[in-house]
């Protein structure tokens, strides 16, 4: 049976039968990996809390029929923080269903890798009931990870006729500008009056929106960005990446829903 | 030939729905009831239409039960001041097992989950709080798994837990009896030693 190496980050865990797992990994060469870890939920299991969710592991993997099979597993690092609030918890979920849903096996993601472990160490990181420095993190991720797809939106000129935004309009001296999800970016004065569904951005937000596709984690986080502000963005980007990448993410509504009970 | 026989393929398809079992474990659970006596096979038919028919949920704590209340519930002898919390009713027979605990259960029925869509109002947990207030709870203990998961839900119920007064506690993790520290991972070693007593 060939075995592989690969640094992964465990993403999702399912029980299978008696004391078998499915664990679903995402590693730089090989992409997603599912794979089954015999006996993990037996406690003298040779894997017991190596292969917990959020763990960034060194594993090796030995090809089967139809799953393959973890033969061994050593952690690299662990996130222990992020079980110790829900709200981080909540986050890591958004970020995990994201990357599981738009990822596909065997094609390698360096990038999304990389994006993955900032993300989830800054979320490791984070005081308890810091929720703004948590959606901060989102809306970093988002943007990242929308850029490491291909998807950022058109903010220099319009994204319909093409003409450029700022010899014509107020971005970003004045008041803001208009935004259209359905065409990927900013909308001119003439163009915006045949377009639906425009969302007017103002300064502020227009401001850290255009920087945030450029910006360093540590700048997001050290930003002083409002609650208000940060919600927008999360909000504006969350609807972008769900039209563009045309998948529908549980945790999102989750989060609503869950914000809606103040449950934290 | 089986695949004529329509009663036998049948049996073989309920069978498959079962967690585990596969069509070669289907086939051969089949054909060995084929070979028990018809006593056998109709006692056997019974059981399981007796235990759909039978077990719910306890109306307290929603452990399985035959009755509105289950067995602890029922059983004068054990503390009320004290409820240990579960994730699912087949975990309150693992303890009981253990012999060690005489307190009352309360079944969450599952862990609080994003992904899966899974919030405070759809586990037990709005009865969990009408309970402790109802019975004025000293204590309660979290018995969740020892997972990310287990953890969050954990994390969760003692914030709302703690505003109420109640005492929270949570089991203890590290080795298992029995078990080598040479083998032992990082998490479950650390845990072992944040959460070290005095002797």
């Amino acid at each position: 049976m060939a075995t592989y190496k690969a640094k992964s980050i465990v993403l999702k865990s399912y029980r299978l039968g008696e004391s078998d797992k499915i664990i679903r990994l995402l590693s730089m060469e090989h992409g997603i990996i599912s794979a089954v870890a015999k006996g993990a939920c037996n406690f003298k299991s040779r894997f017991s809390g190596r292969l917990e969710l959020f763990n960034i592991i060194d594993c090796e993997i030995s090809t089967g029929r139809n799953l393959d099979v973890i033969s061994q597993a050593e952690i690299i690092e662990v996130f222990r923080g992020i079980s110790s609030d829900f709200f981080k918890f909540n986050i890591s979920q958004i970020i995990s269903e994201i990357t599981l849903k738009t990822q596909s096996e065997g094609a390698p993601s360096t990038n999304i890798f990389r994006l993955l472990y900032v993300a989830l160490r800054e979320i490791n990181k984070c005081c308890p009931d810091a929720n703004i420095t948590l959606k901060k993190i989102l809306v970093f991720f988002l943007a990242k990870f929308l850029k490491i797809m291909g998807y950022v939106p058109l903010f220099d000129s319009c994204s319909i006729c093409g003409r450029n935004i700022f010899a014509q309009e107020t971005v970003p001296d004045q008041k803001g500008f208009m935004f259209s999800i359905k065409y990927g970016g900013a909308i001119c004065h003439e163009c915006r009056k045949n377009v639906e569904g425009l969302l007017f951005i103002d300064k502020t937000c227009a401001e850290i929106l255009i920087s945030l596709f450029s910006a360093k984690i540590e700048n997001i986080i050290s930003s002083n960005v409002t609650e208000k502000n940060t919600d927008n963005l999360l909000n504006i980007l969350e609807n972008y990446f769900i039209h563009h990448m045309d998948i529908r993410i549980d945790s999102f509504d989750y989060l609503k829903k869950i914000e809606k009970i103040q449950l934290y | 030939m089986t695949a004529q026989i329509k009663s036998i393929e049948n049996l073989i398809n309920e069978f498959r729905k079962l967690p585990g079992i596969g069509p070669k474990s289907a086939r051969r659970i089949v054909f060995y009831l084929l070979k028990q006596s018809e006593k056998d096979i109709s006692e056997f038919a019974d059981a399981l239409v007796d235990m759909k028919l039978k077990v719910k949920f306890c109306k307290n704590c929603y452990n399985l039960s035959e009755e509105d209340e289950c067995l602890v519930c029922k059983d004068g002898s054990r503390s009320i001041d004290i409820i240990c919390i579960v994730e699912k009713a087949s975990d309150v027979l693992v303890i009981e097992g253990a012999g060690e605990y005489k307190g009352l259960y309360h079944v969450l029925g599952g862990l609080l989950s994003p992904i899966e869509n899974i919030g405070p109002d759809e586990l037990k947990i709005p009865q969990l709080l009408a309970r402790i207030n109802k019975l004025n709870t000293a204590e309660v203990i979290i018995a969740v798994n020892p997972t990310v998961e287990g953890d969050s839900t954990a994390t969760y119920l003692n914030k709302i837990l703690k505003s109420s007064g109640v005492k929270v506690t949570k089991l203890a993790s590290g080795l298992p009896v029995g078990g080598d520290i040479e083998y032992a991972d990082q998490v479950t070693i650390g845990r072992a030693i944040s959460g070290r007593r005095e002797m």
